[in-house]
C-alpha cells in the first residue's frame, strides 16, 4: 500500500508496518502532517491572524462603541470577522494536496476517506481555535468588553461554533475544489448553509456576555447542528472524494 | 397611504419576473437551435 | 418545439393564470381591514407554495441522482431549482410590497420573511455552484450541496423563530378563518400557477436534456 501521507519516515515507517492502519491512525497521521507543515510555515495562521486583525481594526473605528452597546454589537462582530478569517485557512485545506497528487493517491488506496476529511477538519478547527485565542483579548480591550454573564459558557460556544463552521467549511472547500474560481465559491456556498451556526454563535454569545438570559436554547441548537452537519460530511465525503 | 399602487406593483412585478425567465428560455433555445444547425452542417 | 401538446399546454395553463387573475382581482370579496392590497395574497401564497414544492423536487431529483446516477434525474434537478428561484424571488418581492402600506415597513425579520430568503440564498449558491464548477461532476456536487440545503431548512427556521420574539405576526395563518371565495381565488390561483410551474420545468428539462446530447456529441467527435 503506498502510504497516503508522507512526512517524517518515522510516521512512514508505523502507517505502513501495519498491514491495515486503522481509520484513527490515519486521521492522526494525515492530522500530524498537517499541523507540522503549518509549524514549520505558519501561512495559513499568519494570514488569518492579520486578516482578522484588520477586521477588527476597522470595525473599531467604523463604530466606536460605548462599552453598553458593544456588548450587544460585539457578538456579531467577533463570529463575523473569525467567519472571514476561518475562509482563508479553509481555502488552503485541499490546494498542498491538489498539487502534489495526494488526493489521487488517496483515492486508489484502501485507506477510508473520512479519516482524511476528520484529520482536515480537525486540523481546520485548531487553526480557528488558536486564532480565536488569539483574537478574543483583542476584541476584549479594543471594546472595552466585560462579561457579565457567566464567562466559562463562552469557551464552549466557541468551540461548538468553530466546529460548525470548520465541519462544513472543510467539506464545501473540497467541493470548491472542483469549480472555476474556487476561492471565491467557498463562501459563496458557505455562507448560506451557515446562517443559522453563526446566528445561534451571535445570539448566544451576546446573551452571555449582558447575562440578560439564558443560552441554553442557542447551545443546545449548535450542538444539533454539529450533529447534523458531521453526519451529513461523514456520508457525504466519500462521494465528493471519488467524483472525477 | 393609498394602497392600490401597491397592489398593481406586485401584480406586474409578478408578470415581468415571469416573462424574463421565459425571456432567457427562449433566448437559450434560440442558441441550442444554432449549435444543432452547425452540428448538422459539419 | 413548436408541437401541438405544447400549443395546447400553453393556451390552458394562459387560461388558468387569467382565471386566476380575474378570481384575485374581481370575484374575491375586499378584505375588511386591509382592503383591496390583500389581494397581493392571491400571488403571493401561491407562488410561495409553488416555490416550496419545487425545491422538494429539486431535494427528491437530488437524491434520485446521488443512488442512480441518472442525467435525467440531474436535468429535472436543475430545471426544479431554477424554477423554484424564480418562484422565490417572486414571493420575496410581493411579500415587501405588500408589507410596506400594511405593516408600514419594508422588511422585518420575520420567521417566514426570513427563512424564505435563505431558502432563495441556498437555491441561488445551488445555481451559482452549477454554473461555475467544471468538468463532469457538476451534478453530483449540486446534488450534495441540495442535501445540505435541505438540511439546514430546520435550523433556520427554529433559529429565526428564537431569534425576533416581537415580530408581526403574519396576518394570514394560525386563524384559518378565510373566506371561501378568498380560498377558492388562492386554490385557482395555485393551480394556475402550479401548470406554469409545471410548463416552465418542462420547457427547462429539455433545454438541459438536449444541450447535454449536443455536448455528447462534441465529445464523441473530438474523440473520433
Amino acid at each position: 500500500m503506498s502510504a497516503p501521507v508522507v512526512l517524517s519516515e518515522a510516521e512512514v515507517k508505523e502507517v505502513s508496518a501495519s498491514p491495515a492502519p486503522t481509520s484513527w491512525k490515519i486521521t492522526t497521521a494525515s492530522l500530524s502532517k498537517d499541523l507540522w507543515l503549518e509549524w514549520r510555515s505558519k501561512d495559513a495562521i499568519n494570514s488569518m491572524i492579520f486578516f482578522a486583525l484588520l477586521v477588527v481594526v476597522i470595525f473599531s473605528f467604523s463604530f466606536d462603541p460605548t462599552a453598553e452597546e458593544s456588548r450587544q454589537i460585539v457578538g456579531g462582530l467577533i463570529w463575523v470577522s473569525f467567519l472571514f478569517a476561518a475562509i482563508v485557512a479553509l481555502n488552503q485545506t485541499w490546494a498542498r494536496e491538489i498539487r502534489n497528487q495526494v488526493l489521487d493517491a488517496y483515492r486508489v488506496s484502501p485507506a477510508p476517506p473520512n479519516a482524511l476529511f476528520l484529520s482536515k477538519a480537525l486540523g481546520n478547527f485548531l487553526f480557528v481555535t488558536v486564532l480565536e485565542a488569539v483574537m478574543a483579548p483583542l476584541f476584549m480591550i479594543f471594546y472595552n468588553l466585560k462579561v457579565l454573564g457567566p464567562a466559562y459558557l463562552l469557551l464552549l460556544i466557541a468551540a461548538l461554533g468553530t466546529w460548525a463552521l470548520v465541519v462544513n467549511g472543510t467539506f464545501f472547500a473540497a467541493i470548491s475544489l472542483r469549480t472555476r474560481s474556487r476561492e471565491v465559491m467557498l463562501p459563496l456556498i458557505l455562507f448560506p448553509i451557515s446562517i443559522p451556526a453563526l446566528l445561534a454563535m451571535v445570539e448566544a454569545t451576546k446573551i452571555v456576555l449582558t447575562g440578560e438570559s439564558a443560552a441554553k436554547f442557542w447551545i443546545v441548537l449548535l450542538a444539533v447542528y454539529d450533529l447534523v452537519f458531521t453526519v451529513v460530511c461523514l456520508t457525504l465525503f466519500e462521494t465528493v472524494l471519488n467524483a472525477e | 397611504m393609498n394602497p392600490i399602487p401597491f397592489l398593481y406593483a406586485a401584480y406586474i412585478v409578478t408578470g415581468v419576473i415571469h416573462a424574463v425567465y421565459l425571456l432567457t428560455l427562449y433566448t437559450r433555445y434560440q442558441k441550442l437551435k444554432r449549435e444543432m444547425q452547425d452540428l448538422e452542417r459539419k | 418545439m413548436k408541437s401541438p401538446v405544447l400549443i395546447a399546454v400553453v393556451v390552458v395553463v394562459l387560461a388558468l393564470l387569467a382565471f386566476g387573475l380575474y378570481q384575485a382581482l374581481v370575484v374575491a370579496p375586499t378584505e375588511q381591514t386591509m382592503g383591496d392590497v390583500q389581494r397581493i395574497f392571491y400571488y403571493h401564497v401561491p407562488s410561495a407554495w409553488t416555490a416550496f414544492l419545487l425545491f422538494f423536487i429539486n431535494l427528491i431529483a437530488s437524491i434520485w441522482y446521488l443512488i442512480g446516477r441518472s442525467g435525467d434525474a440531474d436535468a429535472l434537478a436543475v430545471a426544479s431549482a431554477e424554477v423554484g428561484v424564480v418562484f422565490c424571488t417572486v414571493v420575496l418581492i410581493t411579500g415587501p410590497i405588500w408589507a410596506r402600506p400594511v405593516w408600514g415597513i419594508w422588511w422585518t425579520w420575520d420567521v417566514r420573511l426570513t427563512s424564505t430568503l435563505v431558502l432563495w440564498l441556498i437555491y441561488v449558491s445551488y445555481l451559482m455552484l452549477r454554473r461555475f464548477s467544471t468538468g463532469g461532476q457538476t451534478p453530483l456536487l449540486a446534488a450534495v450541496l441540495a442535501v445540505f440545503g435541505f438540511a439546514v431548512v430546520p435550523f433556520v427556521y427554529l433559529s429565526i423563530r428564537f431569534f425576533r420574539t416581537q415580530h408581526p405576526q403574519p396576518v394570514i395563518g394560525g386563524g384559518g378563518s378565510l373566506d371561501p371565495a378568498m380560498w377558492h381565488a388562492v386554490l385557482w390561483n395555485w393551480l394556475a400557477f402550479l401548470a406554469f410551474a409545471g410548463l416552465l420545468c418542462w420547457l427547462r428539462y429539455n433545454l438541459e436534456r438536449k444541450q447535454r446530447g449536443i455536448e455528447e456529441t462534441l465529445a464523441l467527435e473530438a474523440l473520433i
